[in-house]
C-alpha cells in the first residue's frame, strides 16, 4: 500500500466516524435531556423530535461525506506522492475542523428549538416541583470500573519493556537507526543515542497517565439516577461506567502496544514495515468499532441497556430529574458553583463533562493545555531537527 | 440505601437527610455496622456543600445513631436505645400532635389507622 492511500484511508474513514458519531448523538443522550435541554421523556419520544433528531443525524452525516471529497479530488490531481501526503494532511486537518464547527451551528439550531419547546410547556414548572435527587449509599462499594491499580500495572509492564528493550537488546542496535519510515521504508536514519529511545517510553507514559485520570473520572462522577426507577437505572450507571472503563482501558492497552512499535523497529533495524501500516489501520479499526459498541449498546448513563437482573412490571415512580438547565450554558458546559462534583455527566454525547463552577475544572483545563502546547512545541522542534 | 430528597421541599434538605438515614436504618436498608459514603463523596453525589452533610453526620452521631470510625462513619452495630435527648423530641413533637388532633377533634382509632397506614419502605422502586 502506498503511505498516500494509508493517509486517505485514515483522514476519509476519521471524518466519516466523526460525522456518524456526531449524528447519532441525539439517540446516545438520556432520554429526558434532548439537544441539551431538560424535556419530560414523552416529548423526546414525540414525532416533532424525532423529526429533529433524524435532521440532525442525516445533515451531520452529510457534511461529513462533502467533506471527504476534497481529499478524494487529491487523488485525480497531478501530483507527486510526497505533495500528496502533504495536501492530504493539511487540508484533512482543516476539514475534520470544519465538520466539527459544522456540526456545533447545527447543534444551536436544535438547542434553541428544544429551549424555545420547554419555555412554552407550561407544566415545566410543576415538573421542576417534582424534583427528586436520588443516591445509593453503596454505589461507590460497587465495582464501577476496571482498577487503575490493574490498568497502571498492565501500563507500566508494557512501558518498562520497551524502555528496557534498548538495554537489553543493545547489541542489536546498529550505530544509526531508521527513524521515519516513508511508504513503509525507513526513509531517515539518527545516529543511535539514549535520546532516541527515551522518547516512546516518556510518550507511553503520558498516554497511560491521561487515560488513567479518565478511568478514574468514571469512578468519580455524580450518581445521576432517574426517580422514575431508580433501581433499574442505579444498575444501568453502573453497568454503563465499568462498560466505558474496560473500552478505555482497552483502547489505551491497544495504544501502548502500538507506540512500542517504532521503538522496535529501531532496535531491530527494520527498514520496511507494511507491517506497521497495517496495525495502525487495524487500532484505528478496533478503537472505531470499541466506541461504537459501547455508545450504542449503553447510551449515556446506561439508559439504553438492559440490565439482565431487573425486575419487570414495576410501575414507574412519580419525580423527576432535577431539572438544572440554568447551570448548563449552551446545554453544554456545566457551570455551577453551589455544586461541589467536579465530574458530571455529559449532557449531549457519551461520558464525562467538568463543572467550570469549580476551580479543579479550570486546573484540569490548564494541566490539558500545557499538555497539548508542549507536545505541539516539542514535535515542531523534532521535526525541526530533522 | 437509595436516599430519596426532594431538592424543592419546604423541608430542608438538611432535614430530608438526616430522616432517609434513620428510614433505612428502620427498614433496613442500612444495616448495623454498614458503612455511610465519605462525606465529600455524598456531597458531590446529591449536590449539596459539604458543611450539610458533616452536619447530618455529626448530628446522628450525637444521637448515637451513627458511629464514627476511622475511615467515616457507620450505623451503630450496637442495638438503640432512646436517649433523653431523644425522649424529649418525641414528646415535643407529640405534644404538636396532639394540639391538632384536638383541634380538628380526630379520635385515637383514626390516629392508629393513620400510624399503621405509614409506608416506610419504598416498595415501587
Amino acid at each position: 500500500m502506498r503511505e498516500s492511500t494509508l493517509v486517505l484511508l485514515i483522514l476519509v474513514g476519521t471524518i466519516l466516524f466523526t460525522g456518524i458519531i456526531l449524528g447519532a448523538t441525539p439517540y446516545l443522550t438520556r432520554k429526558n435531556i434532548q439537544f441539551g435541554i431538560m424535556l419530560p421523556e414523552a416529548v423526546g419520544k414525540s414525532e416533532r423530535v424525532k423529526q429533529w433528531k433524524k435532521q440532525y443525524f442525516i445533515w451531520t452525516v452529510l457534511i461529513s461525506i462533502l467533506a471527504t471529497i476534497p481529499l478524494l479530488v487529491g487523488l485525480i490531481m497531478d501530483k507527486t506522492e510526497d505533495e500528496l501526503i502533504h495536501y492530504l494532511a493539511m487540508i484533512g486537518a482543516v476539514l475534520v475542523m470544519m465538520v466539527v464547527i459544522l456540526n456545533v451551528t447545527l447543534y444551536f439550531k436544535f438547542y434553541r428549538k428544544a429551549k424555545k419547546l420547554k419555555e412554552q410547556d407550561s407544566a415545566s414548572n410543576q415538573r421542576k416541583a417534582e424534583a427528586r435527587v436520588m443516591v445509593s449509599t453503596k454505589f461507590r462499594t460497587e465495582k464501577m470500573a476496571i482498577s487503575n491499580g490493574i490498568f497502571a500495572a498492565m501500563g507500566m509492564f508494557i512501558i518498562v519493556a520497551t524502555g528496557l528493550a534498548p538495554i537489553v537488546l543493545s547489541r542489536q542496535i546498529g550505530a544509526y537507526v531508521p527513524k521515519h519510515w516513508h511508504a513503509g521504508d525507513a526513509t531517515e536514519f539518527v545516529s543511535a543515542t539514549v535520546g532516541t529511545f527515551v522518547i516512546a517510553p516518556l510518550i507511553q507514559l503520558l498516554v497511560l497517565g491521561i487515560l488513567m485520570f479518565t478511568n478514574y473520572t468514571f469512578m468519580v462522577t455524580k450518581q445521576l439516577i432517574s426517580p422514575k426507577n431508580a433501581v433499574r437505572s442505579l444498575e444501568q450507571n453502573r453497568r454503563y461506567r465499568l462498560a466505558m472503563s474496560k473500552s478505555i482501558v482497552s483502547i489505551g492497552i491497544g495504544l501502548l502496544l502500538v507506540l512500542a512499535m517504532p521503538q522496535f523497529m529501531m532496535i531491530f533495524n527494520v527498514q520496511s514495515s507494511p507491517l506497521y501500516m497495517a496495525i495502525g489501520l487495524g487500532y484505528m479499526l478496533f478503537t472505531m468499532v470499541i466506541t461504537f459498541y459501547t455508545a450504542i449498546k449503553y447510551g449515556q448513563g446506561g439508559e439504553r441497556y438492559t440490565p439482565p437482573v431487573h425486575q419487570a412490571g414495576l410501575k414507574p415512580k412519580a419525580g423527576e430529574m432535577l431539572d438544572d438547565d440554568a447551570y448548563w450554558k449552551w446545554g453544554m458546559i456545566y457551570v455551577n458553583p453551589q455544586d461541589p462534583a467536579i465530574f458530571v455527566e455529559k449532557r449531549f454525547g457519551i461520558g464525562t463533562t467538568i463543572n467550570f463552577g469549580r476551580w479543579q475544572a479550570w486546573a484540569i483545563t490548564g494541566v490539558l493545555v500545557i499538555i497539548t502546547v508542549v507536545i505541539l512545541v516539542v514535535s515542531m522542534l523534532l521535526s525541526g531537527e530533522g | 440505601m437509595l436516599l430519596e430528597l426532594q431538592p424543592y421541599s419546604e423541608k430542608p434538605i438538611y432535614e430530608q437527610l438526616m430522616l432517609e438515614i434513620k428510614r433505612g436504618i428502620v427498614t433496613g436498608e442500612l444495616v448495623p455496622g454498614e458503612a455511610l459514603p465519605s462525606v465529600r463523596m455524598l456531597a458531590t453525589d446529591i449536590g449539596i456543600n459539604m458543611h450539610t452533610v458533616n452536619k447530618v453526620y455529626k448530628q446522628l452521631q450525637q444521637a448515637k445513631v451513627l458511629v464514627k470510625k476511622k475511615n467515616g462513619f457507620i450505623v451503630n452495630p450496637e442495638p438503640l436505645k432512646p436517649t433523653e435527648d431523644a425522649m424529649t423530641g418525641i414528646s415535643e413533637r407529640i405534644y404538636e400532635l396532639m394540639i391538632e388532633k384536638a383541634l380538628y377533634g380526630i379520635t385515637d382509632d383514626e390516629v392508629l389507622f393513620l400510624m399503621k397506614n405509614v409506608n416506610l419502605t419504598r416498595k415501587e422502586h
